[in-house]
Parts: structure tokens; C-alpha cells; sequence
């Protein structure tokens, strides 16, 4: 994992259509999750989709990025996500029944073109509510996704969730980031 | 449990670390045993068949609790088909992720006793007091999937009376292939931890009774434990054993070895 761009593809700035094409995707994506419509959100992943989320480690300078080769927080194949979609419909799913009210920003986004398909960067803040409670939960990090055009739309391939946090200050991740 | 073969267990990467607005003792007391809220607090899982039923079978539990020191754990009784002691041996390689060539290696490290333990009724999940715990069970984390062995230890750091920071890691047998350390860091993900399906509703309901207990009713009322003292005659291992889901001989210990602490 880097946090530099990526040492191949053309970069595609604001202004060119696939640019725009893209971003779009992205916040149609965000839409989605924050409805909680995630069978609709599930048709945007590719079938042999990779989903992870490192574990974030402190790290001196010169002793790496932080970013653990080991455990994640998410490991996940399509059908794993499409187990926990299935679950989170069960009445006793109860991190998320009551459902979070959920608020995925999209930002900083930065597209390369590749020779198949398009590598992008972008920057997530989460902010999740929960019950009565006037505090948020809060994550932010880095997305590093590949997307490559299907039959009608694009579709995920890959999804690395760079978290900023090596202690994440939520009481779980019940959503998908 | 942690010393079944002679190169060991290995921790899988760095732990996941999170945050629940929980007072410490609520995961430990969870983890050291608690057979009643598999059926309601995970009703989403045993709905999916995600869980072995059998752990949701409360008569094939055994609860074990350690009256002087406060350690409390449960073993699951595994179904007796009448195997033989070699397909029994490789029935427990299989569930804990110890590879082919362990089996051996259990027969002689383990007194008869210990492998009759580990061959018909694993330990599934413990806390040692204070604040370490541990869960090994085989588990599915996708729908209709294969049943894999998750295998996490817990540390429940107190930050503040209502806040404790998890530290979850995921181990295998040091021995064991790439491809089955993989798949066993995986299911502890999906399961348990941060994201984990069955975790994440408990970390939720730990949350729901922090908030209750320091309400102006939970501050007032009594819980009152119903532990038997005495263990089963069936069973002859140290400490205090029941059979079946009545085993709060476990918190009783638990809260009374915090409370001797507390009071010195």
C-alpha cells in the first residue's frame, strides 16, 4: 500500500468526461449506502471484488506507513458482503436495527487511467449517528479503488479502506465504508 | 488450549484496536460464558446458519468456573457418533486449525485426560480474570459456506469506567499452512472483531447496558445471581462445572473475586 499515486496510468483531471463519470459513480455509490439500499449497492461490485480495510499501526519515521500487512477490519470476497447484507435484513441484526443514520463524504478524489479500468483516490469522512445520542462517530481515510466498465455501469474491482485510525473510535463498523 | 503442539500459536498481524462505551467487566463477563444471549443477541446468525447449532444447544454446554481466582470458561460437548479415537483426534485437528501432521504431536504433549478434553468437549470461550479473554470455535462466515477455525484472543483495556478500548487479535498454529492461517485470520474478521457479524451486535447491546446501568434504576436495583456452588459429580476437572445453560457459578466468581480486590 501507498499513499502516492500510482506509479502507472494517466491522470484524468475535472473536466474530462470519464472524470466526471467517475465522481459520479462515487457519490451515486455514497447515495446508495447512506439509504441503506445495499442490494442496490451490491450490483456495484464486481463478482470477484477484493474489499479490505488494513489495520493502522504507529510507526516512527523511516520504520513504514503504518499500514499493517496482517489483520484488517474487513476482509471481505462478494459473497462475504453479500452474507452480511443478507444479515443486516434479519430483525436481530441490532448494530444496525435501529438503523444508523449515516452521512458519506466523498472528497479530494484523484482518477488515473489505466489499461483496463481506472484507478482512484479519494478521501472519506463517515459520520455515523446512533440512537438518541447527539454525539457522531466519526472515520475518515483513504479509499484506493480500481473500477473497470462492465455491461452498463462501472463496477468495483478492488477496495482498500486506508482508515486514519490506529484505535478507531467506534463501538464497531456495522456499516460499509 | 494454547500449547497443543510444540512450535505454537502465532498472532496473525497487529490486533484490531476499537473503542466501546462500555465498562470493562461487560465483555469479560460476556466472554467468559453466556449461553443465554446466543439465541436472542445473534439470533441473526443462528437465522443464517452462520453458528454450529450445537452452540445453541444450551444442554451441550459445560460451564466452568474457578471460585478462588475469578476464571471462568465454557466447553462445548461435541456429539458422540461413536468415532473412533483416531477420527476423534483428527476431528479436533480439524475444528482448531491444528495441521495434518499435529495429531501426533497432541498424543504425546497431552496427558489422557487433557485429549479427552480437547477430542469431546473443546473449550469455546473464556475470560481469565481480569481482562483477557479468548474465543475458538469453528465458524461460517458466508452463507452455506465451509465451517472454518477462528481463533481470537481479547485484552479489554479499562479507559474510564464507562469507555474500554478492545484489542482483538487472530492466531493459528505457527505449523499451519499459509492458505489455513489465511482462512482463519478471515473468519475472525467476519465474525468477530470491529466488523465481526456475531461482535458487533454484542458491542451494541454492551453499549445498551452501560447506558442503563448508569441510569438512576440501574444505580438502585439489584441483579441477583442464581450460581450453583457444587460441580456436576460427571465432571472432574478443578474448579466448578455444570452441566447445561445455568452456569452463573461464572459471573458469581467473576464479580466476587473483583469485589475481594476491590475490598483489600
Amino acid at each position: 500500500v501507498t499513499t502516492d499515486a500510482p506509479g502507472t496510468g494517466r491522470r484524468l483531471h475535472p473536466g474530462d468526461p470519464t472524470y466526471g463519470e467517475v465522481v459520479s459513480w462515487l457519490y451515486d455509490e455514497a447515495a446508495l449506502l447512506d439509504a441503506h439500499r445495499f442490494d442496490e449497492w451490491l450490483e456495484l461490485l464486481a463478482d470477484d471484488v477484493v474489499y479490505r480495510a488494513p489495520v493502522r499501526v504507529t510507526r516512527a519515521v523511516g520504520q513504514g506507513d503504518g499500514v499493517s500487512s496482517g489483520l484488517s477490519h474487513f476482509d471481505e470476497t462478494r459473497a462475504s458482503l453479500e452474507t452480511r447484507v443478507a444479515r443486516l435484513k434479519e430483525t436481530a441484526a441490532w448494530a444496525e436495527n435501529p438503523p444508523s443514520r449515516t452521512r458519506h463524504l466523498v472528497t479530494n478524489v484523484r482518477v488515473w487511467q489505466l489499461d483496463r479500468g481506472y484507478e482512484v483516490r479519494s478521501g472519506l469522512l463517515l459520520l455515523r449517528s446512533r440512537g438518541g445520542s447527539p454525539a457522531y462517530e466519526l472515520l475518515s481515510g483513504e479509499r484506493h479503488d480500481r473500477l473497470r466498465r462492465a455491461a452498463h455501469d462501472l463496477v468495483l474491482e478492488h477496495r482498500e479502506i486506508v482508515l486514519d485510525q490506529a484505535s478507531l473510535g467506534t463501538t464497531n463498523l456495522s456499516t460499509f465504508l | 488450549m494454547f500449547d497443543l503442539t510444540a512450535s505454537g500459536l502465532e498472532v496473525l498481524g497487529e490486533p484490531q484496536r476499537w473503542n466501546v462505551h462500555a465498562n470493562w467487566k461487560i465483555p469479560a463477563d460476556n466472554f467468559g460464558g453466556d449461553p443465554y444471549h446466543v439465541s436472542t443477541a445473534h439470533g441473526s446468525l443462528t437465522a443464517m446458519g452462520l453458528l454450529p447449532s450445537r452452540d445453541v444447544d444450551a444442554t451441550r454446554i459445560v460451564a466452568v468456573s474457578d471460585p478462588e481466582h475469578g476464571h471462568c470458561l465454557e466447553c462445548t460437548v461435541l456429539p458422540d457418533r461413536g468415532e473412533t479415537d483416531e477420527q476423534l483426534v483428527a476431528r479436533a485437528c480439524r475444528m482448531h486449525g491444528v495441521p495434518e501432521n499435529g495429531a501426533k504431536e497432541l498424543r504425546s504433549r497431552l496427558t489422557p485426560e487433557q485429549l479427552d478434553s480437547l477430542v469431546r468437549h473443546p473449550v469455546s470461550v473464556g475470560t481469565l480474570f481480569p481482562n483477557f479473554s479468548f474465543l475458538r470455535a469453528p465458524l461460517r462466515s458466508v452463507v452455506d459456506g465451509p465451517y472454518a477455525p477462528a481463533f481470537t484472543i481479547r485484552v479489554w483495556r479499562p479507559v474510564a469506567a464507562d469507555r474500554t478500548e478492545v484489542w482483538s487479535w487472530a492466531l493459528a498454529h505457527r505449523d499451519a499452512p499459509d492458505e489455513l492461517k489465511e482462512r482463519m485470520a478471515t473468519t475472525v474478521v467476519r465474525t468477530f472483531g470491529s466488523s465481526g457479524m456475531a461482535e458487533q451486535d454484542d458491542t451494541e447491546i454492551w453499549t445498551g447496558m452501560q447506558q442503563s446501568f448508569a441510569g438512576v434504576q440501574g444505580r438502585q436495583r439489584w441483579l441477583r445471581f442464581r450460581p450453583h456452588f457444587e460441580s456436576d459429580p460427571a465432571w472432574t476437572t478443578p474448579g466448578v462445572a455444570r452441566f447445561g445453560p445455568q452456569g452463573e457459578h461464572r459471573q458469581w466468581n467473576f464479580y466476587r473475586r473483583w469485589h475481594e480486590m476491590l475490598c483489600s
